[in-house]
């Protein structure tokens, strides 16, 4: 058991959960923390006592040892996806592994066709990888999502091409939670033959994941949305039938020549211990965050009113809420609640003056984006935590909508704040 | 894209305490104005009450980001008490300088300069 489900009442919670000095930290569909028993993990492979040696010295036997801990790690991920462990390949984070899957996949298969299916909706790793495809004088289609923020197998279908070689397509997506229908979407590209690569980076460890009976030929992980470390990621590719991509990088045979470079045994071990941790407590995790998100939602519903969902609340991981607060702004509402930290839409899409395009794929408006706000908890989250989260907020939000000109909208009614 | 304000900046200060928020009554002596950002929603509202010459009371309403509320209050706050000619004195420029807008936020200290060459409008005519 990890501290977090026990960290309303035990004592031995790290420090770090309980110092009220930080920030309420909501923000995990940007990054997580990482848990006390990775980077202890971690930590081993470090120093000169440490698993240090490079894992490609097998000539000798603190080289043995330290491949020995990369295959232990890759062992725990194919565990937790339900893959062969050989069907693995580690690269520095998601965006390298949907990079080599997009890019190196559209391009080995050149050759059969140009056309590249994706979706309104990816994260920018996908669609700017897509946009490269483009220079290189590939067509792509961009299938767009329902209001529920949800992409339909049909849609999708519609799209296909005879000259498509390559579907692109997010498993949850990172502002909204939505769960895609990936079942649906494999059996279209099944039946259509075409490949398809799936980006599961806020999914792996939410939701299972059963590579063995879902016939994707590519999928994408990444260790930092899972309480392991940035820098690291994994792409899965399926070895029958076989999923070939032209490499990205070059400089030595590592990871089959797919992604060369010396492996960085600490974070590897770090993903490795991260998925096993994942493994033990996706159930207990999964739970927790949805009483915590449902708090947030209801809690700030009943204070202040005018709180809707975006997307399909049903539909979502439990871990990732996104909330249109009537009647404020959310850059006034994120500084002017310095105790808590969450996002405006996502948090990749905030750091430039773009609002949400998965947001605007579903239909709102500018208005409504700029008073969307992204909620993401995590596995050290407490109840109490969320309780202040609510109290903090709902006092802003009252405060920014008595500011307004435009408060009370039709029909809402003034804040009892 | 959301700046980080520190403590000791102008924008934080006056997002925080918003010195001459609020609205005044409908009355005789009491005009009011509005103007509208097209680029992001932001809206600010001004209402005035005029005697003698003078805009005895300020007082501002404000829908938009940090900087935007800001820049109302630091307009309430600078024009109550002075004639009414201290409208069309209202600079974006010197508002943009006063308040160490970054460059992304001066669109506020523009529709803030809009909406007192508005309200001088109303009073002239």
């Amino acid at each position: 058991m990890t501290a977090s489900h026990a960290a309303e009442a035990a004592p031995d919670i790290p420090p770090f959960i309980m110092d009220t000095s930080r920030p309420v930290y909501l923000d995990h569909a940007a990054t997580t923390p990482v848990d006390p028993q990775v980077i202890a993990r971690m930590q081993a492979c470090l120093g000169q006592a440490g698993v240090f040696a490079n894992p490609a010295s097998v000539s000798h036997a603190p080289g043995r040892a330290a491949a020995r801990e990369v295959e232990w790690a890759r062992q725990q991920l194919a565990a937790l996806t339900r893959a062969d462990p050989r069907e693995l390949v580690w690269t520095s984070g998601a965006t390298e592994a949907i990079n080599l899957a997009v890019l190196g996949g559209a391009r080995f298969l050149a050759g059969q066709g140009r056309h590249v299916v994706t979706t309104a909706i990816e994260h920018r790793a996908t669609l700017d990888a897509c946009r490269a495809l483009e220079a290189e004088g590939f067509d792509v289609s961009r299938v767009d999502c329902g209001d529920d923020g949800c992409v339909s197998p049909a849609a999708l279908a519609a799209a296909l091409r005879s000259d498509t070689v390559l579907v692109s397509v997010m498993h949850v997506n990172n502002e909204t939670g939505a769960i895609q229908d990936i079942h649906g979407i494999t059996e279209v590209c099944q039946d259509a033959g075409v490949a398809l690569h799936v980006d599961a980076a806020q999914s792996l460890g939410k939701l299972p994941i059963d590579l063995s009976s879902l016939p994707v030929a590519m999928m994408s992980f990444s260790a930092h949305k899972l309480y392991g470390p940035k820098g690291i990621g994994a792409l899965f590719l399926r070895r029958r039938p076989r999923a070939r991509v032209a490499p990205l990088m070059f400089g030595g045979g590592h990871e089959r020549g797919l992604r060369p470079g010396t492996l960085a045994t600490h974070q590897i071990v770090g993903m490795g211990e991260a998925a096993r941790i994942a493994m033990q407590e996706v159930d207990r995790e999964q739970a927790h965050l949805a009483e915590l998100t449902e708090r947030l939602w209801r809690g700030l519903e009943s204070r202040v009113g005018g709180v809707s969902v975006n997307g399909d609340p049903a539909r979502r991981v439990p871990g990732i809420i996104n909330l249109h607060v009537a009647g404020i702004d959310g850059e006034a509402l994120v500084a002017g609640v310095p105790d808590v930290a969450f996002a405006l839409g996502s948090a990749c899409t905030s750091a430039s003056t773009e609002p949400s395009h998965v947001l605007r794929a579903m239909g709102h408006d500018e208005q409504h984006i700029r008073a969307s706000l992204r909620f993401s908890p995590g596995r050290f989250t407490t109840l109490t935590e969320i309780d202040h989260a609510v109290d903090v907020l709902a006092a802003e939000i009252c405060r920014l909508r008595q500011l307004s000109p435009l408060w009370p909208q039709h029909g809402q009614q003034a804040c009892s704040e | 894209m959301s700046e980080y304000y520190p403590e000791s900046h102008p924008v934080w200060r006056l997002f925080r305490e918003t010195p001459g928020a609020g609205v005044l009554a409908a009355a005789p002596d009491v005009y009011v104005s509005e103007a509208c950002s097209p680029a992001d929603g932001a809206v600010l509202r001004l209402s005035v009450r005029v005697g003698d010459g003078l805009l005895q009371q300020v007082r501002f309403k404000a829908f938009g980001c940090p900087a935007c509320i800001a820049c109302g209050a630091w307009l309430a706050s600078q024009l109550e008490g002075r004639g009414t000619d201290a409208l069309v004195g209202v600079s974006a420029m010197t508002m943009a300088e006063a308040l160490q807008l970054p460059p992304a936020r001066r669109h506020c200290a523009v529709l803030a300069e809009e909406v007192a060459r508005e309200l001088y409008a109303r009073l002239a005519g």
